[in-house]
C-alpha cells in the first residue's frame, strides 16, 4: 500500500469513536448506521480507487467505480459474506469486475452477492497489506515478460483468454496455462 | 462425475474466478466447488493470486471530493439534504433498480475558471478605457504646458525687453496724424536675443484678410526685415513678441504697414507709423 491506502480524506474529528474492526463495521452497515460506511470508504477507499484507476486508466471512470463499489456495499450491506474472504479482499476483486464492466460499457454482469471469491487472505491489517504488495510486486518483476503480460491483460484490462490468444499470437492454451500459473504463483510466492 | 468431468470443471476455475464463465457454466462450477475440496483449494490459491495482483495497483490516493460525493448519495450528509440523489431518499429495499452512478455534481470551484476569465476580461477592458483616458488627459496635459511655455517665455521676454540695458526702445507714431485716439507704438529690440517685443495702442480695426506688420529698418540702409504680424484687439490693443528673426542688424528704427495677413517679404502699402 506504500503507506497512502488507508485514511487521507480527513484528520480525526470529534465524536463517536470509529469501528475497532471491519467486522464492527460491517455490522455497522448492515444497521444501517453511516458511521461504518465511513469507516470503511476512510480505510479501503484508495485500494479500491488504485485497482479501478489501474484497470481503466482515467480518474474520472476510477472514480465512478469508486462510487459504484461503496454504494452498492451500503445499499446491500448483507452482500459482503465473511465466510468467503476478508473484507478488502472482496472489494478489490468487486472492483476489478466493476471496472472491468465499465470497460466494456455493459451493465454488471455478476451480481454483487455472486462475486466469486474464497480465501484465507487477511488484509486487514494495514503492514500486513504493505508487507503483501511489495512482495507481490516483486513476484509479478520476476516473472516471465510474457506470462506477467497476461495475467495482466485478463486482470487488469479484462480481456479474455481468446482476446488474449488474438492479441499475442500465442495459442489459447498457452495463454490459459500462464494465467493459471501466474495467479497461484503470486499466491504461493507468499506462503 | 467422472475425472474428465472434473479435470474439465477444474479448468474453468480461472475463468470463473476471472468472471468469464457464462450464468449455466458459472453455477456448474460453484455446485462443483462446493463438493470438490481439491478444486476449492485451487480455486483459493487462484481468488488469492487475483487479491494480490490488485494490490500490486496500490498507491494512488482516492480524490478528496468522492467522500462527500459517495456521502451525499448515500443520504449521510446532513447538512447538504438538496444534493442527494433520488436513490438516497428512496426506502432501501427499493433501491435495486437504480443506477448506482451518482450524477457527478460538479464542484462549487469548477465555476471560478470562467468567472475569472470573465473577470479578467471585464478587468482588462477596464484598463484599456482607463489607459485611453489617461492618454488624453496627457495630451492635454502637454497642450497645457505648451501654452504655459510660450506664454511664460512672452512674459520672460517682455520683463527682458523693460529691464535690460541693452534693449533698444523705439516709440512709432502716426504718420500725417489727425485722428481722435492717435494710434502709437512701443518695440524693444533686444538684438543679442534676436527678438523684438512690440506694445501698440489705438490702432483701427482691420479688414478681414489683412494685419499689421512690423518692419526693422536696417541701419546699413538695406531693405526694411519683416518683424512679426499682429491684430489689435478690440480696444485697438496690441502685444507682440518676435523671436523668429534669422538675423539681427543694428536698427535705425522701425515701421508698420498693413499686409495681408500671412504677412509680407516688403512692404506693399504706405507706413503708417514709423519712428527711430
Amino acid at each position: 500500500m506504500d503507506g497512502t491506502d488507508d485514511p487521507v480524506m480527513e484528520g480525526p474529528k470529534p465524536g463517536p469513536l470509529p469501528p475497532a474492526d471491519d467486522a464492527q463495521a460491517v455490522a455497522l452497515l448492515q444497521n444501517g448506521d453511516g458511521s461504518g460506511l465511513k469507516s470503511l470508504y476512510d480505510k479501503y477507499s484508495n485500494l479500491v480507487y488504485s485497482v479501478a484507476l489501474r484497470s481503466l486508466g482515467d480518474t474520472a471512470a476510477a472514480e465512478d467505480v469508486l462510487q459504484e463499489v461503496f454504494l452498492q456495499l451500503w445499499r446491500k450491506p448483507h452482500s459482503f459474506d465473511p465466510a468467503r474472504g476478508s473484507l478488502p479482499a472482496w472489494l478489490a476483486v468487486l472492483t476489478r469486475n466493476r471496472a472491468i464492466d465499465a470497460r466494456r460499457r455493459r451493465r454488471p454482469e455478476v451480481d454483487i452477492e455472486d462475486v466469486p471469491l474464497a480465501g484465507s487472505l487477511d488484509l486487514e491489517d494495514r503492514a500486513v497489506r504493505q508487507a503483501l504488495t511489495s512482495k507481490a510486486r516483486e513476484c509479478m518483476a520476476g516473472m516471465p515478460a510474457e506470462q506477467r503480460r497476461d495475467v495482466e491483460l485478463a486482470f487488469f484490462a479484462g480481456m479474455t483468454h481468446s482476446e488474449i490468444a488474438a492479441k499475442t499470437g500465442e495459442p489459447l492454451g498457452t495463454v490459459k496455462t500462464r494465467i493459471r500459473t501466474g495467479l497461484i504463483t503470486i499466491r504461493r510466492a507468499l506462503s | 462425475m467422472t475425472n474428465e468431468e472434473h479435470l474439465a470443471l477444474m479448468d474453468k476455475l480461472t475463468l470463473y474466478a476471472l468472471g468469464e464463465l457464462p450464468g449455466p457454466e458459472a453455477v456448474q462450477v460453484r455446485e462443483h466447488l462446493e463438493s470438490c475440496g481439491t478444486c476449492r483449494r485451487e480455486y483459493a490459491e487462484v481468488s488469492e493470486g487475483m487479491v494480490l495482483l490488485a494490490l500490486t495497483a496500490s498507491g494512488p490516493a482516492a480524490p478528496a471530493r468522492s467522500r462527500e460525493r459517495l456521502l451525499a448519495a448515500a443520504g449521510l450528509l446532513e447538512a447538504k439534504r438538496p444534493v442527494r440523489s433520488e436513490a438516497a431518499d428512496m426506502p432501501r429495499d427499493l433501491e435495486e433498480n437504480v443506477p448506482l452512478y451518482a450524477p457527478m455534481r460538479r464542484p462549487w470551484w469548477s465555476f471560478a475558471s470562467p468567472f475569472a476569465a470573465a473577470l479578467l476580461a471585464l478587468f482588462a477592458i477596464l484598463l484599456w478605457v482607463n489607459n485611453s483616458n489617461l492618454r488624453n488627459n496627457l495630451e492635454a496635459a502637454r497642450g497645457k504646458l505648451g501654452d504655459t511655455q510660450a506664454q511664460l517665455t512672452q512674459a520672460q521676454l517682455i520683463a527682458d525687453a523693460l529691464t535690460s540695458p541693452l534693449v533698444q526702445k523705439v516709440s512709432l507714431s502716426l504718420v500725417g496724424g489727425g485722428q481722435k485716439k492717435v494710434p502709437g507704438a512701443h518695440t524693444m529690440y533686444l538684438r543679442n536675443r534676436k527678438a523684438i517685443v512690440l506694445i501698440a495702442s489705438n490702432l483701427a480695426p482691420l479688414p478681414t484678410g489683412k494685419a499689421y506688420e512690423l518692419w526693422l529698418l536696417p541701419a546699413s540702409g538695406a531693405a526694411p526685415l519683416a518683424a512679426g504680424t499682429f491684430a489689435p484687439d478690440a480696444k485697438g490693443s496690441a502685444v507682440m513678441t518676435h523671436t523668429e528673426m534669422t538675423q539681427a542688424p543694428e536698427a535705425k528704427g522701425f515701421a508698420i504697414t498693413v499686409e495681408n495677413a500671412a504677412g509680407s517679404e516688403k512692404p506693399t502699402s504706405p507706413i503708417l507709423l514709423v519712428g527711430s
